[in-house]
């Protein structure tokens, strides 16, 4: 009898201990991965990380553009887009630390940076070939542009390049420090990078380049003096020498405007140097559409389904009026009438003003909750093709073109006093709109300002333009002269600050 | 690890106790006979056992027993559940007892973890609901009966929706991110999904509502324990039962929105007295005038069939059942229907020294769902718009495309969208009696869940391009999609239990010890296709549709975990006054951070019961009067999913980057999750006191129950900053704590009992207070992260988004459903709504919306407001008067609040009328001002509801030679509701998880309850 119970007293202990070795197993699945190192591989990481700008073309181009003379966001009849204040203050320069939109972008710029450093490391982690030198340097120039963006907007930032560094204890760094570093890193990278542009060699498609590197070279010097509190013209020298050589880059100005911005310059376009590729199925960041068209446009437009468009983003009159009605470019702007599907009907408007039919006008002649804008309020922006049925749309979105690279030249030449040059690169850029280019007698430093302006709408370069031209304090519709220039810099945000207490909040806020 | 090891050897140590015991001794024999002592009439299945030892035998048919008892044994312990327990002296071969039926809840048996308890002999808090006490007349869920049952136990239905489950919440919410729910135990097997048992084969629910009592199921325990045993045979002659239903059901209550003559008049008042253009554009006049939620809704038939035989003899018992159940529901398609079947069976073998228990369960459950933005759409579309297109062919829909709303009857009529699941568990165990006093029970089960989901969307230019959000092309956008989806998921558990029961003295001592492994996986595959070709047979075969998306059409996942798990109790009863119960166990899982794969969850509780006292022996009015109290830890399983510590890359399906070189969409492959070793179960402590009692010979029973509850180490999406170790912005990391303090009272009277008149009353009231004590602690890599709030959720509406539409919060000091919100001033005489603006130094001011300061919570101008019940509260009536039976079951709760997002989108007419449908109240409000979150949206939500009334008739059969039982009932379910609030109804959303708990969402909130009468017959015979 004892020995049948010892018998089974042995059986329970052996099953013990063969179920307590267990926990020494790895977690879950009890296998361990090993990923082949394939190009295919390194591309999913190494252009992966690329996908991190996805969001740019909504929030991102939000915080640049809303702030300036270009893109207003008024409350619409109905409380549309009152959402707590939030476009008011971009457009009034009244925003504090916890406002969503500014919260958001900073969120996303730092994700961005941790899938850059993740990568880094995990690139550093692969043999050395050189490939993945190559795809360091490329991911060191990508990181650079994520912070060009942190240094232009909120300019004084938590510089971190590695996945190691706790970034909840991160300090402030100055915005002079972390411009420095990044030229210097973008100078050591450039060489490094494919010179080949995508027209040659289509693997370069939304890539950063040796090009891409040298056109951020070009803005940093191009705002160093706002940036960094440097002084003198030493900065323009630079940024024209990088101009030139993009000049020789084998980038030249697309014939059409619009062409830019179709769905189809996903391929063969000879202008954008650097871009974030977006598709209404496999990468649906990109919906001006949406933001801009009116709500009834569902019915032209096939988005009932969709949601339909939101009524949002728009320009006032002071800023439509700057395109005279030559300028190729303004067909990117959508005013008047506008019509069902079948061409034909007129669009009607909603709400308590349905009988009105839908005439876009370019005044804006209401902007807060007790005085809102009507539906039909403001010139809607249309340049990016729009796309049937779908919110996302296909178009590419440029963020370095190459007309940019001749403004920017131009604009070094002005100012560093050689006005007939600075001349010679405006005029590629006023023809090709279809307009003469500026009479010398008529040539001042805010021609270039406002050529600028009609080039480049809502593509996200008109605040720094504004700090750099002197103008993003001025008065404008809705808004009198800023107080103080704290504005420039955006707060950073509360949430940030609670996340990592050792940041410095930028003077103002 | 020193501790695992110690455990380990401690654990066979005692089992070696066990084996060392000396046990042999000689044998007598002692027959009889047990019966009620009101009537005489046999006792069927009487436990009778020699009085200190387990030896013993059940009655048979005729109340007669056969036992053998050692010859030093003197006195027979006879026990029958209902009846007192009868110590007897054995005064010969031949000993015959009565007992007498006893009110008394004392006498119960309760389940507890592993084991069973006297309810007398219980220290934990453990409450029972057996089936005479469930709700009575119609029930679709097992959850349905154990409703207001039971104090502290909050089961709330928060959609009409046949396929969507009750929200349970045992003493509160204890956890930030899943993990709230029940753990539910049906006859043994762990981790049961409720919904797949047939209420129809439910005995009882023995609720574990405390940590010492929950404890022993350790890491799984923290939403409390929901133990389910089914019916099982009894000796004697074969019983078949019959019980069916069939119930209409409608919905219980609607949101008043404007009809066309209201909603003309509103027009004209907000145009100047211009009337509403009339023509065939969705945003005029087309003289209609259209409910919308009605041309949703339909009349439901729901029934019910029960088939159920039972039996046995003494050496074994076995019950069969059957149902068949079909909940079609009040939305139009929406249905769900059960086939379910049990089998439970038990043997004796080895002269009774072995006991055998099976059990095998299957549902097959078809569902067919409903596309919850429907109701929105109802809710949005005026009533002057037809369903109907205008002209158009009788039966034609309406394309109705005013921006968010569509016309929302072709996605309930045109749009298939159906699943089903299956599910089979068998469980097997063996109860061997090693010698007196020590039982070995290894047992193992296994649960095999497979799902299925359907949804076609066909060709229809109505639901544009719904399917095609992923589509291809535009001019495809109107063919059929498709969505298939299947899912497996596997449980099986093995493990071993050695139980040994002894007396020594006045002692009783209880020892359990056991092994449990479990082992979880999870696989399920999805795939859309798109463009149907085929109108014959469009989904029949996927070969049919023109266009598959690899990378974003297709998904699948294999994963999975295990547990492993020590566990023992230990009950020392000292002449049944002073009793000390201890269980430990250990529990290990693979999904745990690397640092912390292990957790020991101790538990101690004491009871005195003070009514065997010696100097209680004079106080005949009380027949039981108990003190208990307990400490125990439990913790949490499902918040923590496979592979949730680690570091993990992988894609998002629109968010592919774009190949230059091969003009193709790849997956790009970033990190979607940081690592988190160190991540681990949260901790539940629970302290609880109480005190149970019955008085005046069992007439008026009761219990109060004091509990403090505190988790530790709570897992929460924490938020971090990305860039350096994060790479995505939140991490599933154990910081901050919360805490859930409150009382529960029960009471249940016998308040008239006679022979043919008899009314019982029960009521329970429970408090509870929730309150987040911290939201900081030490993420990974030892960061202290401290944060004074979270914001979790958000409303919405026509302008209503950014900061000031976030106003679910998780804040230091305040409870789960928490919202920050502007405080209402008023309404100034243009209509516009006021609110509070706190200026510098102190000043405050009424503002306009656009005149709030809102950015920073605690800085800005929005003040916290709590939306939970101040208590929820049940009261049952049980009357019968000689063959009539009535129950009536009300609910409530008192001091509740909930954002009324509906009411905030729909009642301003400025702006809104034309083309967005308004609230009746909308002119009474009149509210000028746009929609602005604010308190004045936080509304109360206190109510009473008649849950369920049933009248029944119970025929006499008393000579009848089959028939045993037939009775007939009509019954009403969630009849009326008392509530001042304006919304579908004041039960809203009760999920931490969505982040939107309080807020009555438009989404979601909707969906209309269920009101549901019905007839029924239970017919038993033999």
């Amino acid at each position: 009898m004892k020995k049948r119970y010892l018998f089974i007293a042995a059986a329970l202990f052996g099953a013990l201990s063969i179920y307590s070795c267990k926990k020494e197993l790895n977690p879950a699945k009890d296998t361990v991965v090993e990923t082949a190192i394939t190009p295919r591989y390194l591309n999913s990481i190494v252009l992966g990380a690329y996908t991190k700008l996805q969001p740019f073309a909504t929030g991102l181009i939000e915080d640049a553009e809303a702030t300036t003379d270009a893109l207003i966001i008024p409350v619409r009849v109905g409380g549309d887009w009152l959402d707590g204040g939030e476009h008011v203050q971009l457009w009034t320069h009244t925003y504090l630390p916890g406002h969503a939109q500014i919260s958001g972008d900073w969120a996303t710029l730092y994700a961005g940076i941790g899938q850059i450093n993740i990568t880094i490391s995990l690139v550093q982690g692969l043999p050395a070939t050189s490939t993945s030198a190559a795809s360091l340097a490329e991911l060191r120039v990508l990181r650079s542009y994520f912070y060009y963006e942190l240094l232009t907007l909120w300019g004084n930032v938590p510089y971190i390049i590695s996945s190691n560094t706790d970034a909840s204890t991160a300090q402030t760094t100055p915005a002079a420090t972390i411009w420095a570093a990044l030229v210097a890193e973008l100078k050591a990278d450039a060489p490094l990078l494919s010179a080949n542009t995508p027209t040659v060699d289509p693997n370069q498609f939304g890539r950063l380049n040796k090009w891409g590197a040298y056109f951020l070279l070009a803005k940093l010097y191009l705002n160093q003096n706002w940036i960094t509190g440097s002084t003198g013209t030493a900065n323009f020298s630079a940024c024209s020498q990088y101009c030139d050589s993009l000049q020789t880059a084998g980038y030249t100005l697309t014939g059409n405007f619009l062409s830019n911005f179709a769905s189809s310059n996903i391929s063969g376009n000879t202008e954008n140097i650097f871009v974030i590729p977006y598709n209404h199925i496999y990468a649906t960041g990109l919906n001006i559409q949406m933001e801009t068209m009116h709500y009834n446009q569902a019915a032209k437009y096939n988005w009932g389904s969709t949601g339909g468009p939101w009524n949002g983003y728009c320009a006032n009159a002071d800023y439509y009026q700057t395109f005279n009605n030559a300028d190729a470019r303004k067909a990117g702007w959508m005013t008047g009438i506008q019509y069902a599907a079948d061409g034909v009907t007129p669009l009607r408007t909603r709400g308590s003003d349905s009988s009105l039919v839908l005439n876009f006008r370019p005044q804006v002649e209401g902007f807060l909750q007790n005085t809102p804008a009507t539906e039909y309020d403001g010139a809607r922006q249309q340049k990016w093709q729009l796309v049937d049925g779908y919110q996302g749309m296909d178009a590419a979105f440029s963020l370095f073109r190459y007309s940019d690279v001749l403004l920017m030249q131009a604009e070094c030449q002005y100012r560093l006093g050689n006005t007939a040059t600075a001349l010679t690169y405006t005029a590629p850029v006023r023809v090709r709109a279809g307009l003469g280019n500026f009479s010398a007698s008529a040539f001042t430093i805010d021609s270039i300002y406002a050529e600028r302006g009609r080039e480049f709408v809502w593509e996200g370069w008109r605040r720094e333009d504004q700090i750099r031209f002197g103008h993003f304090g001025d008065a404008k519709q809705f808004k009198p002269v800023d107080p103080d220039n704290h504005a420039a810099l955006y707060p950073i945000p509360s949430a940030a600050i609670s996340q990592d207490p050792n940041l410095k909040q930028n003077q103002g806020y | 690890m020193q501790f695992k090891t110690l455990l380990k050897v401690g654990f066979v140590a005692i089992l070696l106790c066990f084996f060392m015991l000396p046990a042999m001794a000689q044998n007598k024999t002692v027959t009889g006979k047990v019966t009620d002592s009101r009537d005489g009439s046999p006792l069927i299945g009487a436990s009778v056992v020699a009085n200190g030892s387990s030896a013993g035998a059940v009655t048979d048919i005729n109340g007669a027993f056969r036992v053998s008892v050692p010859a030093s044994s003197t006195s027979l312990k006879v026990s029958y559940i209902g009846y007192a327990t009868k110590i007897v002296p054995i005064t010969g071969d031949v000993v015959n007892v009565s007992l007498d039926a006893n009110n008394s809840s004392l006498t119960e048996v309760l389940v507890v973890g592993y084991g069973t308890q006297r309810k007398q002999d219980q220290t934990g808090a453990t409450v029972k609901v057996s089936s005479d006490d469930f709700v009575q007349g119609a029930t679709t869920d097992p959850l349905q009966e154990l409703q207001g049952k039971a104090a502290g136990v909050t089961i709330s239905t928060n959609s009409g929706d046949p396929n969507q489950p009750e929200v349970v919440r045992i003493h509160g919410t204890a956890s930030l991110t899943g993990g709230n729910d029940p753990l539910y135990v049906v006859d043994g097997v762990a981790g049961v999904d409720i919904r797949t048992v047939d209420p129809n084969d439910i005995a009882s629910f023995d609720i574990l509502k405390d940590a010492s009592a929950a404890a022993i199921y350790g890491s799984r325990a923290s939403g409390g324990v929901i133990l389910v045993t089914t019916k099982q045979g009894k000796a004697g002659k074969a019983q078949v039962s019959y019980n069916a239903y069939v119930a209409s059901e409608s919905a219980e209550h609607l949101i008043p929105f404007m009809d066309a003559s209201q909603y003309l008049a509103a027009f004209q008042e907000a145009n100047n007295g211009a009337s509403m253009p009339t023509g065939t554009t969705t945003t005029s006049n087309q003289g209609a005038n259209t409910n919308w939620f009605k041309a949703l809704l339909r009349t439901g038939f729901t029934q019910s069939h029960n088939l159920a035989v039972s039996g046995g003899t003494n050496q074994s018992h076995y019950r069969a059942s059957v149902t068949y159940q079909d909940d079609e529901g009040i939305a139009i398609n929406s249905d769900r229907k059960d086939i379910f079947g049990r089998f439970n069976f038990d043997q004796k073998a080895l002269d009774d020294k072995l006991t055998i228990t099976m059990g095998l369960t299957v549902d097959h459950a078809n569902s067919a769902f409903t596309d919850p933005a429907a109701w929105e759409d109802a809710a949005s579309v005026p009533s002057v718009i037809s369903e109907y297109q205008p002209g158009g062919a009788p039966g034609q829909y309406q394309y109705i495309n005013n921006t968010d709303e569509n016309n929302p009857v072709p996605f309930l009529a045109q749009i298939i969208n159906t699943g089903t699941t299956d599910q089979i568990v068998g469980n097997l165990r063996l109860d061997y009696l090693l010698f007196p006093g020590l039982t070995i029970s290894p047992y193992a089960n296994a649960t095999r869940q497979n799902g299925t989901g359907h949804i076609y969307i066909p060709a229809s230019n109505l639901l544009g391009s719904l399917g095609d959000i992923i589509g291809a092309n535009v001019a495809d956008q109107q063919d059929g999609d498709e969505d298939l989806a299947a899912t497996t998921e596997t449980l099986e558990t093995v493990g071993i239990t050695a139980n040994y029961k002894t007396t020594f003295g006045k002692s009783k001592l209880n020892l359990l010890g056991g092994y449990e492994f479990n082992s979880y996986s999870y696989s399920g595959f999805h795939i859309e296709a798109h463009d149907s070709y085929d109108v014959n047979l469009p989904y029949e075969d996927l070969n049919s549709f023109n266009n598959v998306s690899p990378v974003v059409d297709l998904s699948s996942y294999d994963n999975g975990y295990k547990l492993n798990s020590y566990f023992g109790r230990a009950e020392y009863n000292y002449d049944n006054k002073y009793y000390l119960t201890g269980t430990v166990r250990y529990d290990w899982s693979n999904k745990l951070g690397l640092d912390n794969q292990s957790e020991v969850f101790p538990s101690v509780s004491a009871a005195w019961n003070i009514s065997n006292e010696d100097f209680m022996k004079g106080v005949t009015w009380i027949s039981s009067l108990k003190l208990r109290g307990g400490y125990g830890q439990t913790g949490d399983q499902d918040a923590i999913t496979a592979y949730a510590s680690q570091l993990l890359f992988g894609n998002a399906s629109s968010t592919l980057y774009y190949d230059g070189a091969t003009g193709k969409w790849l997956p790009a492959n970033f990190s979607i999750q940081n690592q988190n070793p160190g991540l681990r179960w949260e901790e539940k402590s629970v302290t609880d006191v109480a005190v149970d009692f019955s008085l005046f010979n069992g007439r008026l029973n009761g219990s109060l129950d004091v509990y403090n509850a505190n988790t530790n180490h709570l897992l929460f999406n924490y938020p971090v900053p990305t860039g350096g170790q994060f790479f995505v912005p939140i991490i599933l990391a154990n910081v901050g704590s919360l805490n859930n303090k409150g009382i529960d009272l029960a009471l249940n009277g016998s308040i008239i009992k006679t022979a043919d008149f008899s009314w019982n009353a029960g009521g329970n009231i429970a408090i509870n207070r929730n309150k987040i004590t911290n939201l900081s602690g030490t993420l990974p890599g030892g960061t202290q992260a401290i944060e004074p709030y979270a914001q979790v959720g958000a409303t919405g509406g026509l302008g209503i988004s950014g900061a000031v539409s976030q106003i679910a919060y998780l804040a230091q000091g305040y409870p789960v459903g928490t919202l920050l919100l502007p405080t209402y001033a008023g309404i100034n005489s243009q209509g516009i709504q006021m609110f509070y603006h706190y200026g510098p130094g102190g000043a405050v001011t009424e503002v306009p919306a656009g005149g709030l300061n809102i950015g920073t919570p605690g800085e800005d101008d929005r003040r916290y407001y709590t939306t939970d019940p101040k208590f929820t509260y049940g009261i049952t009536n049980a009357v019968h008067y000689k063959q009539f039976d009535l129950n009536l079951f009300l609910r409530g709760d008192y001091g509740s609040h909930a954002f009324n997002e509906v009411g905030m989108d729909y009642s301003t007419i400025a702006g809104k009328v034309g083309t967005y449908s308004l609230v009746a109240s909308a002119t009474a409000a009149g509210i000028n001002s746009q929609p602005e979150p604010s308190s004045y949206w936080w509304q109360g939500t206190s109510f009473l509801k008649v849950q369920s009334a049933t009248l029944g008739y119970t025929v006499k059969v008393n000579n009848s030679k089959y028939i045993d039982r037939l009775h007939f009932y009509l019954g009403g379910n969630n009849l009326f509701t008392f509530t001042p609030y304006k919304g579908v109804d004041p039960e809203v959303n009760e999920n931490v998880t969505t982040g939107t708990q309080g807020i009555d969402t438009r989404n979601g909130g909707l969906y209309p309850r269920t009101r549901q009468l019905s007839f029924g017959l239970n017919l038993t015979v033999k």
